[in-house]
């Protein structure tokens, strides 16, 4: 094999899980509550501070940074669905309004961030940074665990759905709320659940992030544009078909190289979603209209 | 003196800027996350022209505004064919590729550096090159562009677009192409942010990406929100304190980044603040009208409604035809997986006659309903309007043809006037071509006037002529039920189809709605199909009736021969 191809192949394989990854933790949250949660990105950049923090500033190995990583993200989460879509919800607000709130508040968590920590890139110390190579293509031991820990964890969630009590009645909540909770579910507590596990997932990625690249207060916008941008591609619906059309994206974007300067990587994600909403108007992996 | 002038002309240029993207986010109540684009597609189109062209502002402008148009429509045909969201994923994604585009694609647009040296605006060999002169003639063009869009949100165009906001599908109901609205609204509302866009560039003459990044889009949406969604004058008041507030913080001391992000910390509360505790902003879209409390001694009296005021006569029925067919549906079926829900049905409605359709839950009624509302397409058969097929017609088409549905859950504007939503129903409204709304302003006014007209004789036909000005969220449930059947009338469609009018009504507004739907057959001539739990209402109204059990028609009869059947009610009350 050609070993620019072969290296573009490997470069799009792990960004590819990386964006899958990214999509499916979006998209838990937005098919069972409805909210376009933008303040995802905040989460994100929260998570990927928390681990770049507790290494390199304070010292910790990186597995501490990991679970600081995700811990932070998880309340960061949890604390914008009980102060502030609860409080929305509560007043009947509107789609579009919780959609402004959430926008509102991204733009000011980042922007606090960039206030508290300055706009210097935080990198995170102690992972392994080992080299390694298969035939023409060489990558290192982040990519690796990229690429193996978020399909681990995408295939957990999967089965966590389809399997337990909980997952059954995630399922529940996003295909009809009401219908749910007059079966005893409560939906504040499973939308909860799942600003929880969506958040989990997502400071999972920024540590694996900020290993690869560096914190950045607005480390989280790009990953966050695929992402959701995935979850309309795969099709709402289908937690598999997020994450196959995150691992799409990274496939197209490091593809895409063969032929375009870099700078153009948003391009081809966007050409690749307006291309597929023109022709399959839902998503790539759903049956049928809505 | 200039430090106020150049505040002054920011403010004027981004309250057209905002005006336009109210337009969206007001008036229809979608999110654009890309004006800021728009706004720069018009500064650089206006720039290079007057560079590569030479300086005639309107030229640049115009083109600006072409441009803008084009890629909005572009932009919101594909995504809004979908659902609302997907406009916030496309526009995001273009504000970032866009974004991009101005600061890579370097032969274009000069990348990073921008493009400097843009030649004050230039008219007829005289320069606006002073701040104060620019400041005049940008009065000038706020004013004329302030104009524009007044006609525009107070036309029947603007009501229609409030109408989709408040509910797509009764708006389609009634005959509203409302992808086709949406988008032009979109592609105008690019092109209106392109002309603030070429006022910028020849007022700064030098203009770079940075101008035109996602922050600005979002600063844009705050100022309408805290000016007031869908207030006309809001975008004026909210980049007034939005453009001058900031203003402020150039007093405190510290370095510019520290301000920047003062500043997006600042329009992040105030996005998170208003949306918790005022999402109205600071001149709510009904100012006057959501103080003035519905009273009951403002009230009619009750038992007028649908009264005997009514005097004129409506409009008569083609020849001698009561009773022959007007509406066929002919061999109908429809299943959805395994399930036969309409099995091969057959069903006319006499004209100038009501129809029941009832039957036991699950018999397939509503599916049959839904078939004949033009809401889900048919496996098989055909359904005919005077010998018009209109069967597989989209929703919307469905009042061309002469037929409109009610809605069980009523469905009306909440967010509009009584009469408003009489108004928005009326057919082939010239107005409703925001085109045609300026070329034909004659037309469209005399129309106008016709159709409040109108309104205004069928609100007093249901009784509710004292509540025109009236918000109709401050309207009773009755009350409602009432004017969603003066918004079918509206619509001049001589056949009705209702869904359970009466469904979660007391007794006497039940005897009200009763009284109506008689004066509509009686007096306006209509045709009418009812589906109807309730039997007694069945028995009072309908000529006869078909029965429907397990997707088939069992029997075709009057009501009381219906009822004396023994095998019909067994099926209808599940006696053993």
């Amino acid at each position: 094999m050609d070993p620019l191809l072969a290296q573009l192949l490997v470069g799009g394989i792990v960004t590819g899980s990386f964006y899958a990854l990214a999509a499916v933790s979006w998209g838990v949250i937005y098919r069972t509550t409805h909210i376009f949660h933008f303040s995802h990105h905040l989460v994100f950049a929260i998570g990927g501070y928390t681990a770049a923090l507790l290494t390199t500033e304070v010292g910790l190995p990186w597995f501490i940074g990991l679970f600081g990583a995700v811990v932070a993200a998880v309340i960061a989460g949890c604390l914008i669905e009980i102060l502030l879509y609860r409080k929305l919800r509560k007043k009947d607000a509107k789609h579009v309004n919780v959609f402004l709130a959430s926008l509102g508040l991204a733009t000011a968590g980042v922007a606090l961030i960039l206030l508290i920590f300055s706009s210097n890139p935080r990198p995170l110390t102690g992972f392994p940074f080992t080299l390694m190579s298969l035939g023409p293509a060489f990558f290192t031991f982040i990519d690796l665990t990229i690429v193996v820990s978020s399909w681990v964890m995408i295939l957990l969630l999967l089965w966590f759905l389809s399997r337990s009590v909980y997952g059954k009645a995630i399922v529940a909540v996003g295909s009809n709320e009401e219908m749910a909770e007059n079966l005893g579910i409560d939906a504040d507590r499973i939308f909860l659940l799942v600003f929880a596990i969506g958040s989990a997932l997502f400071g999972a990625a920024a540590f694996l992030f900020t290993a690869k690249n560096v914190a950045s207060p607005t480390m989280g916008i790009l990953p966050f544009f695929i992402a959701f941008s995935a979850v309309f591609l795969g099709g709402i619906n289908s937690l598999f078909g997020h994450a196959l059309a995150g691992l799409l994206l990274g496939l197209a974007e490091n593809l895409g190289m063969l032929f375009l300067p870099a700078e153009y990587k948003t391009m081809i994600a966007f050409a690749i979603l307006f291309a597929v909403i023109v022709v399959k108007p839902t998503g790539i992996l759903s049956r049928g209209r809505r | 003196m200039d430090y106020l002038i150049n505040i002054f002309v920011f403010i004027l240029i981004f309250s057209i800027v905002v005006q336009s993207l109210n337009f969206i986010l007001g008036s229809l109540g979608i999110v654009s996350m890309c004006h800021a684009i728009f706004f720069g597609i018009g500064a650089y189109t206006s720039a290079l022209m007057s560079i590569h062209v030479g300086g005639n502002f309107f030229l640049g402008a115009l083109a600006g505004f072409a441009i803008a148009f084009v890629v909005g429509c572009l932009l919101a045909a594909p995504s809004l064919r979908v659902q609302d969201e997907y406009l916030i994923v496309f526009t995001v994604g273009f504000q970032m590729v866009m974004f991009e585009f101005f600061l890579t694609a370097r032969n274009i647009t000069r990348g990073q550096g921008g493009i400097p040296d843009i030649p004050p605006v230039s008219l007829f060999g005289w320069s606006f090159d002073s701040s104060l002169s620019f400041l005049l003639f940008l009065l000038v063009v706020t004013i004329i562009i302030f104009a524009l869009s007044r006609r525009l949100f107070f036309s029947p165009f603007g009501r229609a677009l409030k109408a989709i906001r408040e509910d797509e599908s009764a708006a389609r109901s009634l005959g509203k192409n409302s992808l086709v609205f949406k988008v032009i609204m979109f592609g105008l509302s690019g092109g209106i942010a392109a002309i603030g866009g070429s006022l910028l560039a020849h007022y700064v003459s030098y203009i770079t990406p940075t101008n035109f990044s996602v922050e600005i889009s979002i600063s844009l949406l705050v100022m309408v929100i805290l000016g007031g969604m869908g207030n006309f004058w809001g975008p004026l008041v909210g980049s007034a304190v939005l453009v001058g507030l900031p203003e402020l913080l150039r007093f405190i001391p510290g370095s510019g980044g520290l301000i920047d992000a003062t500043r997006e910390i600042l329009y992040g509360v105030i996005l998170m603040l208003a949306m918790i505790y005022r999402p109205q902003g600071i001149l709510p879209e009904h100012p006057m009208i959501i103080r003035k409390k519905l009273r009951e001694e403002a009230r009619p009296d009750k038992s007028e409604a649908g009264g005997g005021h009514w005097e004129e006569k409506g409009r008569q029925p083609r020849g001698n035809r009561k009773g022959s067919p007007i509406m066929e549906v002919r061999g109908i079926s429809k299943s959805f997986g395994g399930l036969q829900a309409v099995d091969d049905v057959y069903l006319s409605l006499p004209e100038g006659e009501i129809t029941g359709l009832i039957g036991p839950n699950g018999c397939g009624k509503t599916t049959l309903f839904n078939l004949i509302c033009g809401h889900i397409p048919p496996d098989k058969g055909s359904i005919h309007l005077d010998e018009r097929e209109y069967s597989k017609t989209p929703a919307y088409r469905l009042p061309g043809y002469g037929v409109v549905r009610s809605w069980q859950d009523v469905r009306i504007f909440q967010n509009m006037t009584v009469l408003e939503n009489v108004m928005v129903a009326g057919p082939n409204q010239t107005g409703e071509n925001p085109f045609l709304l300026f070329v034909m302003a004659g037309k469209v006014g005399r129309e106008e006037r016709e159709n409040r007209r109108r309104a205004e004789r069928y609100l007093e036909l249901v009784g509710l002529s004292q509540m025109t000005d009236q918000l109709v969220k401050n309207l009773s449930a009755a009350d409602q039920k009432l004017l969603a059947f003066a918004r079918l009338l509206a619509t001049e469609c001589p056949v009705l189809l209702l869904d359970e009018p009466t469904a979660a009504l007391d007794l006497e507004s039940v005897e009200r709605i009763k009284k109506l739907i008689k004066i509509l057959v009686n007096q306006e001539k209509k045709t009418i199909l009812l589906v109807e739990h309730n039997l007694d209402i069945v028995k009072d109204l309908v000529d006869k009736a078909y029965f429907m059990s397990d997707g088939k028609i069992l029997a075709y009869e009057t009501p009381e021969e219906l009822m004396r059947d023994r095998k019909l009610t067994e099926v209808y009350f599940g006696t053993d």
